[in-house]
C-alpha cells in the first residue's frame, strides 16, 4: 500500500517529559484536531492558550506564555506562530502553517512540522492513478521556494513536467489557470490561502470539469466539486511529529533537525465518478481509497 | 283625406326624422363611431403602455445585462492588474464590438485615479473620472450583495447609464484551507484592486424600441382595423333585426299602412315589431273609421254625396262599357221643413233615420242609397230597366205614404217627390245625370208633390229645368264677370238719425237698364249651391265700397246678408278678415245679417264661424225674426246684436192689433236680452210712430229709404213722436 502506514516515533521513556504550552490560533477543526491528538499522545501537563478572534488579548496572552514555566511552546496555525515568534527564551514548534517561508517563521529557536503530505507521495500516487499524466500545473503565491523545489524534484522523479505560475490574487489565479489549462493535463491545487477564494476554487473546479483537467486537491470536500483525488495530512501523524520535535527540543539546548519535519502519514481519497469521467482505471490496490461524493 | 289624417298622425318629430332617414345619423354609424373611438383609445393605451413597459424593461434589462457585462469585464480586465503587457486586452475590444449599446469601458487603479485601460467609443464621451464621493459610496458597497456597483444616469447630449464596479480580490484567511469548507461562514479577506467604469447607451435600445414599436403599432393598427371590420359586421348582424324595421317604418311614415313588420327572433325587437303591427292594425281600423266617416252620413249611416258621386261615375263608365241600364232616383221629402220647424231638429233627425232605413230596406244589396243633403236622398239602382225604375219609384212613393212620425201625441205623415234619370251611356257626366234626376224631382214637386217624375228631355218640365240651368249659368257668369250690382237701403237710427247705416242688397243686371230682383235668382243659386260664391262676391265688393265711402269721411255702417250655405264655409272668416284689412274698414262698422231660419238650421256648424266673426269685431243681426217657431229659445244662444223683426209683422201692425202686440213683445224681449231691434217694411209715418212708441231702435223700409245704387247725400228725416202721433 502506497499510503504511508508508518507509526509515529516512540517517545523515549528515559527522557522525563516536561510541561509544554500550546498556543491555539482558534477553534478551527484543523487546529483543534491536532491539539486533541497532542493532548492524547503527550502525557505531561499541557498549558493551552487559545487566541480566539480577539487580537487585543494577544499581548496579555504573550505575557502569560512568556512567564510560563514551559520552555517549549507549540504554535498551531499561523496566528499562533506569529505570536510565538515574539517569545524570548522559549523554543517554538509550529504546525498547520502552509506558507511559513513567506512569513519568515524559521529561526534557530523556531522550527515546524509540515502542514502538507510530502509532494513526492502526492505525485507518485497521482502517477499511479493516471499513468499517462505528463504535464502538471500549480499556481501559488510568492515565496514558496522550498515547497516548489520539493515539487519539482518530486515531479522529476515521477516523470512529470511541472509548470508553476506565481500569482498575487484569487482573480489572477483564475486568469492564470485559464491561460495554463491548455498546456497541462492536471492541476495540483495547493492550499495557498493568499491566492484562493471560495469563488475562485469553485470556478477552477467547474472549469476543470468542463475542460477535462484532472485536479488533485488538498481536502476531501473538494472532491464533490470535481477533484479527482484528495491528499490530506493526518492529525495524529501531525501531533506525533510535533511531540517528536518537542522532545528533541527538550533534550537539547537548541532546536535540532530540519526546519520542517515532514509528515509520514496521509489520507487519500479517489473520486471514482470523476476518475471514470476522465477515463481512468483505478488500480486494485486503491480499492479501499475509492470515494464517491 | 285619409292620407292627410295619417300624415297628421305621423307628423311628430320622430316620425318626420324617420321619414327623412338619410339626413339623420344612424344607430349603426353611432355604434361604429363608438367602436372606432374605443379602438383608437385602446390603440393609444396599448402604445403608451407598451412604451412605458418597454422603457422600463429596457432599463431593467440594461441593468441585468450590465451585471453580466461587469462580471465578464472583471475577468477580461484581469491582465490590466496582472502584468504590464496588455496583449490579452484586445479580447475586450473584440468582445464588445458587436454590442453597440456599450458606450465605453474604463478600468481604474485601486485609488480610482489612474485609468489603466479604456475601450469602446469613450473618446466622444465626456465623462469625468471617479470622484471622491463616488469612491466613498463604492467603499460602502457590500461585496456579497447582488447589486455591488454604483448606477448613475449621465445626462448630456446623450444619456448614459453608468455602472461603476469595484474589482475585488479575495483570499481565504490564513491557513483556512487546511480545514477547507466551502460552506464555511468565515469571512474572506477582500481587497479592491481597481474599478470598472461601464457606460451603456440606452438610446440604442430606445431607437430599436421606436422601430419595434412603429412596426408593432402598425401590426396593432392592422389588427384593430381587422377587429373593427369584424366588429362592424357583428354590429350590422346584431342590429339587422332593428334595421329591418327601418323600411316598414319609413313606409308607415309616408302614410302607407299596408305594411307588415316581420317578427324578429330577438325578444326585444320582436316586442317592437309586435307593437308596430298592433299600431298598424289600429291605424287600419282608424283609417277604416275615417273612411266611413268621410264617405257616410253620420246621422243615417248612408253613403254621402261624395261617395255617391264616385259610384255614379263608375256606373256611367260601366254602362258605357256593357250597355247596361241603371237609374238614379232623387228623393226629396215634401213636408220635412214643416216637421223640422214644428217639432224641432230631433224629430227631423228621427224622421230622416226612419226614411233612410226604409229606403235601404227597399233597395237591393248592390244599389247605392245616399243622403244627399238635408232632406234629399239619392239612390243608384244598378241594372234596372226604365220600366223597373218606374216601378221602384212607385214603390218608394207608396212605402213613404206609410211612414208615420209620432211626436208629442201627434201623428205626422210624410210624402216624397221623386225624380228619376236613366243611365244607358256615358253621354252625360255624373253631375248632369244627377241634375237630370234633381230637375225631374223639381218637376214632380211642381206637379203637386208626392209623386215621381221621369226625366224626359223635351217635355214641359224640361223647360223649367232648362230655365233653372240657364239661371245657374247666368249666376256663374255674372260672378265671373263681376256684373252684379250692390244697392244700399238706409237703416235709420231712431235716436240718432244722422248716423248712417245701410243694408247691402244684391241686384243682377237684366236686359237694358233693368235689374233682376234677388227673388228670381237666389233660389236657383241656393238650389245649385252657388250661395257661397254669391256671398263671397258680395262681401268683397261691399267692404271695398264701404272702405271707399268711409275714406270720404262718412261714418257708415253696412249690413251684409249671409246665406245658410256660407255659414258652413269656414274659409269665409279669412275672407272677411283679409278684406277688412285690405280696405281699412273697422269691423265695428260691419253687420252681418243671417236669417232666423238659416241660423237655426245651421246652428251647430255656424256657431264657430259666427263666434270667429264676432271676435273680429263685426256684429250680427238676426233677419226675418218672428217667422220661425223656436226663435226665442235660440235667441239667447246666438251672439247677435240686432234683431230685425220680419216685415210681415210690421206692414200690418198699424191695422192689426195682434201684429202690433207681437211687435211690441218682440221689441221688449229683445231689449230685455240686451239686443237692438230693427223694424223692416216700414211703410208709413203711423207705423213709425207706433214703433217708436214700442221702443224700436232702427227703422228700415221704402217709407224710410228706397234701395239705391248710390248712397243718398242726406238721410230722410224721421218724424218725431209728437208729429207722428198727430
Amino acid at each position: 500500500m502506497l499510503v504511508s502506514c508508518a507509526t509515529p516515533p516512540e517517545v523515549k521513556t528515559e527522557t522525563l517529559p516536561k510541561d509544554i504550552a500550546i498556543i491555539l490560533s482558534d477553534n478551527s477543526p484543523a487546529f483543534t484536531g491536532v491539539l486533541h491528538e497532542i493532548q492524547r499522545q503527550y502525557k505531561n501537563r499541557i498549558e493551552i492558550f487559545n487566541l480566539g478572534n480577539n487580537e487585543t488579548m494577544h499581548p496579555q496572552i504573550l505575557k502569560k506564555i512568556q512567564s510560563s514555566a514551559s520552555p517549549v511552546v507549540v504554535a498551531i496555525g499561523l496566528p499562533a506562530a506569529h505570536l510565538a515568534r515574539n517569545l524570548s527564551g522559549k523554543k517554538v514548534i509550529f504546525c498547520q502553517v502552509f506558507n511559513y517561508e513567506n512569513e519568515g517563521l524559521i529561526s534557530p529557536s523556531m522550527k515546524g512540522v509540515s502542514a502538507m503530505v510530502p509532494v513526492r507521495d502526492q505525485f507518485r500516487t497521482w502517477k499511479m492513478l493516471a499513468p499517462g499524466l505528463k504535464k502538471v500545473g500549480v499556481i501559488t503565491g510568492k515565496n514558496l521556494r522550498g515547497l516548489m523545489e520539493e515539487a519539482y524534484a518530486a515531479a522529476s522523479e515521477n516523470h512529470l513536467e511541472l509548470i508553476h505560475v506565481e500569482v498575487r490574487s484569487d482573480k489572477e489565479t483564475l486568469y492564470a489557470y485559464k491561460q495554463l489549462s491548455s498546456k497541462v493535463q492536471g492541476l495540483w491545487l495547493v492550499p495557498d490561502n493568499r491566492v484562493l477564494s471560495r469563488n475562485v476554487i469553485r470556478d477552477i473546479m467547474s472549469y476543470s470539469v468542463k475542460e477535462g483537467i484532472q485536479v488533485v486537491v488538498f481536502g476531501r470536500e473538494l472532491l464533490g466539486l470535481g477533484g479527482v483525488m484528495s491528499i490530506e495530512g493526518n492529525y495524529a501523524d501531525m501531533a506525533g511529529q510535533v511531540i517528536t520535535r518537542v522532545r528533541q527540543a527538550q533534550e537539547s539546548s537548541g532546536m535540532p533537525g530540519a526546519d520542517l519535519l515532514p509528515l509520514v502519514k496521509n489520507n487519500i481519497r479517489i473520486n471514482s465518478v470523476m476518475a471514470n469521467r476522465l477515463g481512468m482505471t483505478i488500480p486494485s490496490e486503491f480499492g479501499g481509497l475509492v470515494y464517491a461524493p | 283625406m285619409i292620407s292627410r289624417q295619417l300624415k297628421r298622425l305621423f307628423s311628430t318629430a320622430l316620425w318626420r326624422r324617420l321619414a327623412q332617414g338619410g339626413r339623420q345619423r344612424s344607430l349603426v354609424s353611432r355604434l361604429l363611431g363608438l367602436l372606432m373611438l374605443g379602438a383608437v383609445v385602446v390603440y393609444l393605451i396599448v402604445n403608451v403602455g407598451l412604451w412605458w413597459t418597454s422603457t422600463r424593461l429596457i432599463d431593467d434589462n440594461l441593468e441585468k445585462q450590465a451585471s453580466r457585462w461587469l462580471a465578464e469585464l472583471d475577468e477580461l480586465g484581469t491582465p490590466l492588474y496582472v502584468s504590464r503587457a496588455h496583449k490579452h486586452l484586445t479580447t475586450i475590444d473584440y468582445r464588445i464590438k458587436n454590442f453597440p449599446e456599450i458606450a465605453f469601458i474604463r478600468y481604474y487603479d485601486a485609488k480610482g485615479e489612474k485609468v489603466l485601460g479604456e475601450f469602446g467609443e469613450s473618446s466622444r464621451v465626456n465623462v469625468a473620472p471617479l470622484t471622491p464621493e463616488q469612491l466613498e459610496r463604492l467603499a460602502r458597497l457590500d461585496s456579497n450583495s447582488e447589486k455591488n456597483y454604483l448606477l448613475e444616469r449621465v445626462t448630456g447630449e446623450e444619456t448614459y447609464l453608468r455602472f461603476i464596479y469595484p474589482i475585488r480580490v479575495k483570499s481565504i484567511r490564513s491557513d483556512g484551507l487546511l480545514s477547507f469548507n466551502l460552506e464555511s461562514n468565515h469571512p474572506e479577506q477582500v481587497r479592491v484592486i481597481g474599478y470598472i467604469d461601464l457606460s451603456l447607451d440606452p438610446g440604442y435600445y430606445k431607437d430599436q424600441l421606436v422601430r419595434s414599436m412603429a412596426s408593432g403599432s402598425l401590426v396593432i393598427a392592422v389588427l384593430l382595423i381587422l377587429a373593427m371590420f369584424m366588429g362592424r359586421q357583428l354590429i350590422l348582424a346584431a342590429l339587422k333585426p332593428l334595421t329591418d324595421l327601418q323600411e316598414p317604418l319609413a313606409r308607415l311614415a309616408r302614410g302607407e299602412i299596408d305594411v307588415k313588420v316581420e317578427r324578429a327572433k330577438d325578444r326585444e325587437i320582436a316586442a317592437i315589431g309586435d307593437a308596430l303591427n298592433v299600431t298598424i292594425s289600429a291605424l287600419k281600423q282608424r283609417d277604416e273609421t275615417l273612411r266611413r266617416i268621410a264617405e257616410h252620413d253620420v246621422l243615417t249611416g248612408l253613403v254621402n254625396r261624395g261617395l255617391f258621386m264616385r259610384d255614379l261615375e263608375k256606373e256611367i263608365e260601366q254602362a258605357a262599357r256593357d250597355g247596361a241600364e241603371s237609374a238614379v232616383f232623387f228623393i226629396d221629402l215634401d213636408q220635412f221643413k214643416y216637421i223640422n220647424d214644428t217639432l224641432g231638429h230631433a224629430a227631423g233627425d228621427k224622421l230622416l233615420v226612419q226614411v233612410a232605413t226604409l229606403l235601404k230596406s227597399r233597395s237591393r244589396e248592390n244599389d247605392v242609397v245616399s243622403r244627399f243633403g238635408g232632406d234629399e236622398f239619392t239612390i243608384l239602382a244598378r241594372n234596372v230597366s226604365r220600366l223597373a225604375a218606374v216601378e221602384m219609384a212607385k214603390s218608394f212613393n207608396h212605402i213613404m205614404r206609410d211612414v208615420r212620425l209620432v211626436e208629442t201625441g201627434k201623428t205626422f205623415s210624410v210624402n216624397c217627390s221623386i225624380g228619376v234619370a236613366m243611365i244607358d251611356s256615358n253621354r252625360f257626366t255624373a253631375e248632369e245625370v244627377l241634375s237630370h234626376a234633381d230637375m225631374a224631382c223639381y218637376s214632380a214637386k211642381l206637379h203637386g208633390r208626392n209623386r215621381y217624375q221621369m226625366y224626359e228631355p223635351g217635355d214641359e218640365s224640361k223647360k223649367q229645368m232648362v230655365s233653372d240651368i240657364g239661371w245657374f249659368e247666368l249666376i256663374k257668369t255674372t260672378i265671373a264677370q263681376n256684373r252684379f250690382k250692390l244697392f244700399y237701403q238706409p237703416i235709420i237710427d231712431v235716436v240718432s238719425p244722422s248716423k248712417e247705416g245701410y243694408e247691402v242688397l244684391l241686384r243682377m243686371p237684366g236686359e237694358g237698364s233693368e235689374f233682376i230682383p234677388p227673388a228670381a235668382f237666389l233660389p236657383v243659386a241656393t238650389r245649385f249651391g252657388l250661395m257661397v260664391e254669391v256671398d263671397r262676391w258680395v262681401i268683397v265688393h261691399a267692404l271695398k265700397s264701404l272702405g271707399g265711402f268711409r275714406k270720404t269721411g262718412r261714418d257708415i255702417t253696412f249690413s251684409i246678408n249671409l246665406s245658410g250655405q256660407t255659414l258652413e264655409d269656414p274659409s269665409i272668416l279669412t275672407l272677411i278678415k283679409e278684406n277688412l284689412e285690405r280696405y281699412e274698414v273697422p269691423a265695428s262698422s260691419v253687420i252681418f245679417e243671417i236669417t232666423e231660419q238659416s241660423a237655426v238650421s245651421h246652428m251647430e256648424k255656424a256657431q264657430h264661424l259666427i263666434q270667429g266673426i264676432v271676435a273680429l269685431g263685426c256684429r250680427f243681426a238676426l233677419d226675418d225674426f218672428g217667422t220661425g217657431f223656436s226663435s226665442f229659445s235660440y235667441l239667447k244662444d246666438l251672439p247677435v246684436a240686432f234683431i230685425k223683426i220680419d216685415g210681415a209683422f210690421i206692414k200690418n201692425m198699424a191695422k192689426n192689433a195682434v201684429d202690433e202686440t207681437m211687435v211690441a213683445s218682440m221689441i221688449q224681449i229683445a231689449r230685455s236680452l240686451g239686443k237692438l231691434t230693427v223694424a223692416e217694411y216700414v211703410q208709413d209715418d203711423k207705423t213709425i210712430a207706433m214703433l217708436r212708441a214700442s221702443g224700436v231702435d232702427y227703422l228700415q223700409g221704402f217709407h224710410v229709404g228706397m234701395p239705391s245704387e248710390r248712397l243718398p247725400s242726406v238721410l230722410r228725416a224721421v218724424p218725431d213722436k209728437k208729429k207722428s202721433a198727430s
